[in-house]
């Protein structure tokens, strides 16, 4: 029977399904109600159905237009992050594609610029200018967005006000050959199988840092079940011995957490895709002891390295993860014990965090009390935050699947992958 | 001084670049010293016909650093002048189309003809800085701010104005004062504070003094800023240093609120390494003060800064985004390097 | 017979089920003909009323798509013309809804007896299907009890049915507290044993009758008075031939659900109980569990059925500290403080110094100043004065309240109303602006209610005043108002309001009848009693006898012995019909032979007022309003009855003038073929006045 009851249920894997069969605007509405409904969740869920759904609305885009194309990515991007806008990877996949995008057109356009520029001699200066300027400056990283310092006193046109608005876009789209832009969405689709490609492998590759920050006898001590961390942890463990110490990271997480830590994971929704889980530490030898939250703090002094997942990680080197997380990081800073968060750069958000409240999550209050116990629902308020905001200066290193990187590095990681102009699309 | 400078004996009447700096700034009390450097560079180029490139530069150069010279805080100005030079010499190294020359008329043509709307610019950016910092100030939400930092005053006012609309916000201003230079002028910042109340969000005002004491019921500072530097920490008014530290031992986000042709090109290593002098903290005797040394008075907030390390400030409200305090150098990299 | 053939046939269906998908069915009842929410159910559907912004029915949807429910059936009662509008415009309707079929099903039901049997005549279901009500709000994932089913139904096909039961405690605001279910649980094998629900309030009915065989069948017993029944069945499609075959079960729970269990013997049909002890699962069965779930939704214990989520399109709901959730676009004054646990609307503006806590407010509102909200539910376009103070009241869409007034708690204010400044709104009443049903015209509005001004007027629920209105009305206000609940003597039970839609005729001779239950259980053991003797053709005697013992053992009133007797015969009537005879011919066979028993159970005879006949008229019709042709049969009967002189021509008279008799179309409908009877009647008694005697004679006459 559970082969029938897992497929009533709905969530990524029949979102994924359906997603071929089903007109496309029936999707969005699906993944839209499926995101509210929270039936999925967890950040690769989100970012792997994000990356489909736009991989399916590129293709079924019939316009060559980039400028349209980027039209169409954001209307549905906005709708998608305002469905859940604290699953921050959803417009963090919104936006790479979105900068794809982009940078197709603008390849193309540049080109289709040198060509032009040879050809019609422009004496009309500030158009001149203008190519010229947007030419040179590129630096190879292709970072083609104006100088912000310079735009004070650069040229009166649109693209100075509005750097990079689908006006600056519009006229390469007219300008170009039919024939190339054709490649643009082409290539903008390999682009998006690239992310999806990468949300599959992020894993293994962060994995494979794991040798250079776990040594042997070391004791770590991490919480939650998230996957980053454990094929970290395991990684490690092919090679060294070492001592895990585990908070059960109750009452959201501890039923997940008590399966990873003793392997008998239950199909749980979030891990039933290609990836199955795989075998538990203690099936490689490695001692881990499994610790209620509250005494994170008592044993801190015996850790000699944190190691946790996350939700989400912000442009000012702060991030968000399962609650609790805060707790150990500022323990881990009294003890002065260094904070390593592994997590895949698609978790890494451009939006700068306003209010730190309204990126937390508030769950069900009945997992702290039990609904049946009528006298205290009735008399106590209950809350439940699924998330805890932790501050740059609580974690010593990120490790990405590009690298490890300090916090205040990763407003670099975020300029390299977003575009300036996507940031509040 | 007539050979060097071209300028003064081509036009009728020298060009003073130290007066009409001055003057502009005199003239519009919106304006910022970096803006009013630039402004004032621009009318130096109207007034001095030349038309070639390294003649142009040297004027540049040198009226620069006589402007700098005759300031006594040239902090804000130098990032202003720095930024007009540069802009001119990356513009003429690229390799254009029609070859240097015609570049540079193309140039100067431009930078002539708009002045005004660097200035214009200058103000919207405000403006963006507003509408960005916006988010800052949350429902409920109370503010300690300082002086008398223009973009800051907007920036509040934009939160204030959006009473009823979509995003409305109630908030309360703690704003700290520091005393006139004569005591019978008003502080500055008392013109916001006036602003903000007649909008309707309540202003306490306070003494510097009581920062510590007030900043308990303060929920995020925000300040101004004269100039960030390349480190991401900012130089601003005397008094702010203070309130960071304060804010960074309470827990307090600290935003500094600056346009991004504040950032200068400067790597200070503490509060002394400054290129400024200031006479802040003057030791005397009886004997110096018999000797007819007046002693300084305390140091008049609106002439004297301070500096503030990068570590203690959250973010920077620029006019291209929040950016954290390393980001800043790589600002300034990109138009250095 | 019949079942057994379904039965095999479902079994089948469940071999095929672990192989192919199968398709998950659900009947939605939008309307559980209740008047809980009355007075606002005089304007819109009770499941289109907001719960934190949020029409009920969306919940319910929502909680169909989160099961994987592909086809969903909705049946509409009272204004399913406004449901139905609704449901077309709504996100189920578009493309992307999850519903591969949203069906909206209308039906002239009364009962939710009715709509199963009407499902059962449309032969929609094809499998197995969840029976919720158009009021259920749970995140609950339905498939492990799903799965439980379909096992139970592969190894027994005669396990029907399995209910939903979450477990609450012994305490708890979002069970019902008039009323409480007890359910009789044999755990080991989570099988439902027997049914109860004692009334807190009548103290003869707070025991239970366990039937001695149930305690000595059964090892282990679970008597378990702590779930709050969400109303959430899984059916197989046996369930509806039961329904179809008990012709006169109303409503699932006390008449279905307890007579399935207590005829275990004769038709073996179990039925299974699965409860829950995580996730959230309540039905919003009257104000006082919508005042809890209210509470429920905003302390988040639904999640992810939150404000926050905007089930709605064009909700944008934000979270902030304290469960206060806030749309875009509020206008709050600058010193009015928003307490904790509180909804707040687009472009609704409060005003200075005004309290706001615990209270719901809908989109455009106005709030004045010095406002105190103190656990109030202001739905949309709400207008409250200045100084006004509202707690725990509900004030309806585009009400006005004007200043300095005060609501008290438990006060319902409906759509429109309108209260003049400074009046004061006692606790527990109930204003409507809202037509009247009988005859269409809104009435003039109460000045000593709504103030100089004000419109609206005091709701009274049924126009004749008796014992069990009165109650009724009042305790709509203490229903309401959590604190005094616990101890208060509130007495609306769920029962009496789960058989209103019977009718308005009932209420007259009602609330003498001590227990509820006693009177279903006799009813339907009464009916089946006179009825099985009708068909054997046992003399009038016999049957009378037995009737009196029956009616001696249950102490049950002379209105339920009428209605099981006019069950009884309209159903053997239909029978006899089907069989091809012709209407006029059986019944005047059957009430010539047994006249004697419908004589015997009216004592009103040569009275000026004939309240047992016109209630005997009144369940005939109300009977007939179901059957096939009852209209004719109507006529026959009453002509019958009249030519038998067991009706004097007064009860008609009064019978057709009663409102009650008027009440719903389909009551008119079926009366409509006695009009020509009853106009004769008028007329004959015109002539009677003159020539009285010799009229008399004659019709004695006529009938020998």
């Amino acid at each position: 029977m559970p082969s029938t009851s897992m497929a009533l249920t709905p969530g990524l894997a029949s979102f994924l399904r359906s997603l071929k069969t089903n007109p496309i605007d029936t999707s969005i509405d699906n993944l839209i109600s499926l995101l509210k409904r929270r039936q999925i969740r967890h950040s690769r869920s989100c970012a792997t159905a994000t990356a489909y759904l736009l991989l399916r609305v590129i293709s079924a885009c019939r316009t060559s237009d980039a400028a349209k194309l980027i039209e169409r990515v954001q209307s549905v991007g906005r709708r998608l992050v305002a469905a859940q806008p604290k699953e921050m990877v959803v417009g963090n996949i919104v936006r790479r594609v979105l900068g794809l995008i982009r940078d197709e057109a603008e390849d193309d356009r540049e080109a289709d610029f040198n060509l032009s520029e040879a050809s019609e001699s422009q004496p009309q200066t500030p158009r001149a200018l203008d190519g010229s300027d947007r030419g040179s400056s590129r630096p190879p990283l292709s970072q083609p967005a104006p100088i912000s310092m310079f735009s004070l006193l650069s040229h009166p046109e649109p693209e100075t006000s509005l750097p990079g608005t689908p006006a600056s876009a519009s006229p390469s789209g007219r300008l170009l050959g039919h024939v190339q832009s054709k490649d643009v969405r082409a290539e903008v689709l390999e682009g998006v199988n690239e992310i999806i490609d990468e949300l599959g492998q992020v894993d293994d590759q962060i994995a494979a840092y794991a040798l250079d920050h776990i040594h042997s006898n070391e004791i770590i001590l991490t919480h939650t079940s998230s996957t980053t961390v454990q094929k970290f942890l395991l990684k490690a463990a092919a090679k060294r011995k070492f001592t895990v110490i585990h908070a059960e990271s109750y009452p959201n997480n501890h039923e997940a957490t008590h399966a990873t830590v003793s392997g008998n994971s239950t199909g749980d929704e979030e891990i039933l895709s290609t990836e199955s889980f795989q075998k538990p530490l203690i099936a490689l030898g490695i001692t881990v002891i499994l610790i209620p939250d509250s005494a994170v703090f008592a044993l801190m002094s015996r850790v000699n390295k944190v190691i946790l997942g996350t939700h989400s990680v912000l442009a000012n080197g702060g991030l968000v993860a399962s609650a609790g997380t805060r707790v150990i990081a500022r323990a881990a800073k009294v003890h002065q014990t260094p904070v390593v968060v592994v997590s895949g750069v698609y978790k890494l958000s451009p939006v700068y965090p306003f209010d730190f409240d309204s990126l937390i999550e508030y769950g069900d209050s009945s997992n702290v009390i039990g609904y049946e116990d009528g006298d205290l629902v009735d008399q106590i308020d209950v809350q439940n935050p699924l998330y805890d905001y932790v501050p740059a200066e609580l974690i010593d290193l990120y490790i990405t699947n590009l690298g490890g990187h300090a916090p205040s590095y990763l407003y670099r990681i975020v300029s390299d992958h977003y575009r300036k102009e996507d940031i509040s699309f | 001084m007539a050979s060097t400078t071209p300028a003064p004996s081509e036009s009728a009447k020298p060009f003073d670049i130290v007066a009409t700096y001055n003057e502009l700034l005199r003239s519009d009390p919106d304006l910022t010293m970096p803006i009013a450097a630039i402004e004032a560079l621009v009318l130096l180029l109207t007034h001095s016909p030349s038309s070639t490139i390294s003649e142009t530069l040297d004027l540049l150069e040198k009226s620069t650093a006589h402007l700098k010279k005759s300031i006594p805080n040239p902090i804000g100005l130098s990032a202003g002048t720095d930024l007009f030079q540069r802009y001119l010499i990356t513009t003429l190294q690229r390799p254009g189309q029609l070859g240097p020359a015609g570049d540079f008329n193309a140039i100067r043509a431009h930078l002539l003809s708009n002045g005004r709307l660097f200035i214009r610019r200058a103000k919207e950016s405000r403006d963006k800085i507003a509408a960005f910092g916006r988010g800052f100030v949350r429902d409920g939400s109370t503010v300690l701010t300082n002086g008398g930092s223009r973009v800051v005053a907007s920036l509040l006012q934009k939160a204030a104005d959006d009473k009823g609309g979509p995003s409305a916000v109630r908030f309360r201003v703690i704003y700290v004062l520091s005393p006139a230079k004569d005591s019978s002028a008003e502080p500055e910042g008392m013109e916001t504070v006036r602003a903000l109340r007649a909008k309707g969000v309540p202003v306490a005002t306070i003494p510097e003094s009581a920062v510590a004491y007030s900043l308990g019921k303060a929920d995020i500072v925000i300040v101004g800023a004269e100039g960030v530097v390349e480190n991401g920490g900012i130089v601003s008014r005397m008094g702010t240093y203070q309130i960071g530290l304060l804010a960074k031992a309470m827990g307090k986000p600290f935003y500094a609120v600056a346009e991004s042709h504040k950032f200068v090109r400067l790597y200070p290593l503490g509060q002394y390494d400054l290129p400024i002098e200031q006479r802040v903290i003057d030791f005397n005797t009886e004997e110096d003060i018999t000797d007819g040394h007046k002693p300084q008075s305390v140091a008049h907030s609106s002439d004297v800064v301070d500096f503030t390390p990068p570590h203690l400030i959250s973010a920077l409200i620029t006019d291209s985004g929040v950016l954290t305090p390393s980001a800043v150098s790589e600002e300034l990299i990109k138009i250095w390097f | 017979m019949g079942p057994k053939q379904k039965g095999g046939g479902s079994k089948q269906r469940g071999n095929a089920a672990e192989e192919v998908e199968e398709t998950l069915q659900a009947v939605v009842l939008a309307d559980t003909f209740e008047t809980r929410f009355e007075p606002f159910t005089l304007d819109k559907p009770r499941c289109l009323l907001p719960l934190a912004n949020t029409p009920l029915i969306e919940y319910t949807l929502e909680f169909l798509a989160n099961a994987g429910v592909e086809d969903v059936f909705l049946y509409g009662g009272a204004h399913s013309d406004q449901l139905e509008k609704y449901i077309n415009a709504s996100k189920w309707r578009s493309l992307s809804s999850p519903f591969k079929q949203l069906a909206f099903l209308k039906s002239t039901s009364t009962s939710v007896g009715d709509v199963m049997r009407d499902l059962d005549g449309k032969h929609l279901i094809t499998g197995d299907f969840i029976v919720v009500s158009g009021d259920v709000i749970s995140n609950l994932p339905i498939e492990g009890a799903l799965t439980q089913h379909r096992a139970r139904r592969a190894a027994n096909k005669d396990a029907i049915m399995t209910m939903i039961l979450r477990e609450a405690g012994r305490n708890h605001r979002t069970k019902s507290s008039s009323s409480s279910p007890v359910f009789i649980i044999d755990p080991t094998k989570d099988r439902c044993l027997h049914y109860e629900e004692i009334d807190h309030h009548s103290r003869e009915t707070t025991r239970l009758n366990i039937d001695s065989e149930i305690i000595l069948e059964n090892a282990e017993l679970d008597i378990r008075q702590d779930l709050i029944d969400c109303g959430i069945d899984i059916c197989t499609p046996d369930v509806l031939s039961l329904w179809s075959d008990s012709f006169d079960y109303q409503t699932p729970r006390t008449q279905f659900l307890y007579g399935v269990l207590k005829d275990y013997e004769l038709n073996g049909k179990t039925i299974h109980t699965h409860i829950v002890k995580d996730h959230y699962a309540a039905r919003v069965r009257n104000l006082k569990a919508y005042d809890a779930v209210t509470k429920d939704v905003i302390s988040r214990w639904a999640y992810p059925l939150c404000p926050d989520t905007n089930l709605l399109p064009g909700h944008n709901y934000e979270l902030r500290k304290g469960n206060l959730y806030q749309e875009q676009g509020v206008t709050l004054a600058r010193s009015c403080v928003i307490g904790r646990r509180t909804v707040i609307g687009q472009g609704t503006s409060i005003g200075d110094k005004t309290t706001v806590k615990d209270t719901v407010l809908g989109r455009n509102c106005k709030i004045g100043k010095n406002v105190t909200l103190d656990g109030a539910f202001i739905w949309d376009g709400a207008v409250i004065g200045d100084g006004t103070t509202v707690r725990h009241a509900i004030v309806a869409d585009n009400v006005q309240v004007g200043s300095k007034c005060i609501v008290e708690p438990g006060a319902l204010l409906s759509f429109g109303v309108k209260i003049a400044d400074g009046m004061t709104v006692s606790e527990g009443k109930r204003i409507t602006n809202a037509p009247r049903e009988e005859d269409g015209g809104a009435p003039e509005s109460e000045p000593e209610v709504v103030g100089e001004g004000g419109e609206g007027y005091e709701y009274v629920p049924y126009e004749d005043e008796d014992d069990s209105d009165t109650e009724s009305n009042a305790s709509s206000g203490l229903v309401y108002n959590m604190a005094q609940l616990s101890l208060s003597t509130d007495s609306i039970s769920t029962l009496s309001s789960d058989v209103s839609d019977y009718g308005h005729s009932r209420s007259g001779s009602f609330s003498s009848s001590g227990g509820d239950d006693d009177e279903e259980h006799f009813v339907h053991d009464a009916a089946t009693s006179v009825y099985d003797s009708l068909r054997d053709g046992v003399t009038s005697d016999v049957v009378q006898l037995e009737l009196v013992s029956l009616r001696m053992t249950a102490n049950a009133s002379d209105h339920q012995v009428r209605r099981a007797v006019v069950s009884a015969f309209m159903k053997r009537t239909q029978q006899l019909m089907e069989g091809g005879k012709a209407a006029g011919d059986i019944v005047r066979e059957l009430f010539g032979k047994y006249r004697e028993i419908i004589e015997r159970s009216l004592f009103d005879r040569d009275r000026d007022a004939k309240p047992d006949q016109v209630d005997l008229l009144l369940l005939l019709q109300q009977d007939l309003v179901h059957r096939n042709r009852g209209d004719t049969v109507l006529l026959f009967v009453a002509k019958e009855l009249y030519d038998l002189e067991i009706l004097e021509e007064e009860a008609y008279e009064q019978w057709w003038d009663d409102e009650r008799s008027s009440s719903t179309d389909e009551m008119k409908q079926v009366r409509s073929q006695t009009q020509q009877f009853v106009d004769w009647l008028a007329n004959a008694e015109e002539e009677e006045s003159s020539e009285e005697e010799d009229d008399d004679e004659e019709e004695e006459s006529d009938d020998e």
